[in-house]
């Protein structure tokens, strides 16, 4: 196989780029902006979500034993009752553990005894949305004390996470329209700077394909460069974040999504991106038919 | 209108009477609304306009050289685009700088170079190929008389030692009368006159 027009297709791309160094310097910088926009909104989104479902998670009820009643003895009852996913017993030492890695060992011991907080029971829900009916249920349960569950946090919390759901998809799909827009202004930009070329191939007799497969390797290795570049500031950023929520949020420490998946995307979506603005920008510049 | 194979047109007329309009239905920059347009046997209309124009040349007022390119590449180019191989491309390309009389100059960029010299390198890029038929578009028009004389002289020479079939659009009346090939002067897009040699008045070919 004559390998030579793959090669000649693939200098020409480089050259081209080095020729070109400011439409190819500029087309970089707003594909790079474009993808740190796309994958920025992607990782908060990402993260808004976990954050919400993390906190969710600690909406839990909990259920203090009536006087004269143990609160192991409520167990059973509890777990019987239609919503409830598990029941478990804390009891006080073992509240006031749960508390020491969030405001720290010596601070606890400085503000509260160790026997201040009594025995009770912790109770997952098995729909939390749901839980204003079961907690009522619960009330009824013979035994049972005061209940304490944050049912205006608890609503707050579930609008928050389903508007992220929700909303989030619309917003991706509207960031990556956006991006594409930008994509195809900065090849558009980049096959409107070569249009001597163009006019070059056409005239000795190049086919649109042939001036046009120029310009998708071009796009193609622009769109790789930016989203490398695009990849390599979430490293960092991804790093330097999650060390300063560690530092500000102790108990979210390791929480957060690691910002690998959202690269490995901005990996990807950098050269499709360019590959489709190319193509677009240099079928309206070539044509599409062989004129 | 018919132009034989190995023959050499001029096309004169004041601006605006259709002699680019006329090359533009030849490589198929733009379509007939009437009529066939027949070249080397195929009807232009129904031929890839890029297979046609691979057995052309074309060369126009404005040199339109890639500036970055030396004229050694800028000439190059126009074979290296159609995937030429390498040594062919080198070969040709030390062939056609010796033609346009561009040996020593080679390694300079347009930027470099006179305007008529410019002109050179786009006529070189023009003729790597090997063009059977050489569509010139006022291609002397910005040059002074001596490189208006070296550009007719390379082309002459193309036309005859490969028989190449030249159209050239022209205002200018001496190398029209000098030359004394096939005129035709065109009107309101159509032919008014069409004779081989004699005497051409400026105002018949359309000088300024």
């Amino acid at each position: 196989m004559n390998w030579w027009p793959v090669y000649y297709r693939l200098r020409e791309a480089r050259e081209g780029i080095a020729r070109n160094t400011w439409a190819s310097l500029a087309t970089v910088v707003l594909l790079t902006l474009t993808l740190l926009l796309f994958g920025g909104f992607l990782w908060l989104n990402a993260n808004l979500t976990q954050v919400a479902t993390l906190l969710e998670r600690q909406v839990q009820v909990r259920v203090f034993a009536a006087e004269g009643a143990a609160a192991e003895s409520l167990r059973e009852p509890l777990q019987a009752v239609a919503g409830v996913r598990s029941v478990d017993l804390l009891n006080g030492e073992a509240v006031y553990a749960q508390l020491a890695p969030v405001f720290g060992q010596e601070t606890l011991m400085n503000a509260l005894p160790v026997d201040a907080f009594a025995d009770s029971l912790s109770i997952e829900l098995a729909d939390p949305e749901l839980g204003g009916r079961v907690v009522e249920d619960i009330r009824s349960v013979d035994g049972v004390g005061e209940v304490i569950w944050g049912q205006g946090f608890a609503t707050t919390l579930y609008r928050i996470s389903n508007g992220l759901q929700k909303g989030g998809l619309v917003l991706i799909v509207g960031f990556f329209v956006a991006a594409l827009l930008m994509s195809l202004t900065a090849m558009q930009l980049a096959v409107l700077n070569r249009e001597v070329e163009i006019q070059i191939q056409r005239w000795v007799g190049v086919t649109p394909w042939g001036i046009r497969t120029q310009f998708l390797i071009e796009a193609f290795l622009l769109g790789l460069f930016s989203s490398i570049l695009a990849g390599a500031v979430f490293l960092y950023l991804g790093e330097v974040i999650q060390r300063a929520i560690a530092a500000l949020v102790p108990f979210m420490s390791g929480q957060l999504r690691s910002p690998m998946l959202v690269i490995g995307i901005v990996l990807f979506t950098g050269p499709v991106l360019a590959l489709i603005g190319g193509g677009l920008a240099s079928q309206r510049a070539i044509g599409t038919g062989d004129k | 209108m018919q132009v034989a194979s190995g023959e050499w047109v001029f096309l004169v007329g004041a601006s605006g009477t259709g002699k680019t309009t006329l090359l533009k239905l030849l490589y198929r920059e733009e379509l007939a609304d009437n009529g066939r347009v027949i070249v080397g046997g195929n009807d232009v209309s129904s031929v890839p306009g890029s297979r046609l124009r691979r057995s052309m040349g074309i060369i126009f007022q404005t040199f339109r050289l890639l500036e970055k390119k030396s004229a050694f590449e800028n000439i190059a180019y126009g074979a290296e685009v159609l995937a030429t191989p390498p040594a062919e491309v080198r070969r040709r390309t030390q062939e056609i700088l010796e033609l346009v009389g561009l040996k020593e100059k080679g390694h300079r960029l347009p930027g470099e170079l006179s305007g008529g010299e410019q002109q050179r390198v786009a006529v070189g890029r023009a003729l790597i190929n090997r063009p059977k038929l050489i569509i010139a578009d006022e291609p002397t028009g910005d040059l002074d008389p001596e490189n208006t004389d070296r550009v007719i002289e390379i082309l002459d020479t193309v036309h005859r030692e490969q028989q190449a079939t030249v159209m050239f659009a022209t205002h200018n009346v001496e190398v029209v009368n000098r030359l004394a090939r096939r005129v035709v002067r065109l009107e309101e897009g159509r032919i008014v006159r069409d004779a081989t040699g004699g005497y051409w008045a400026a105002q018949e070919v359309g000088e300024p």
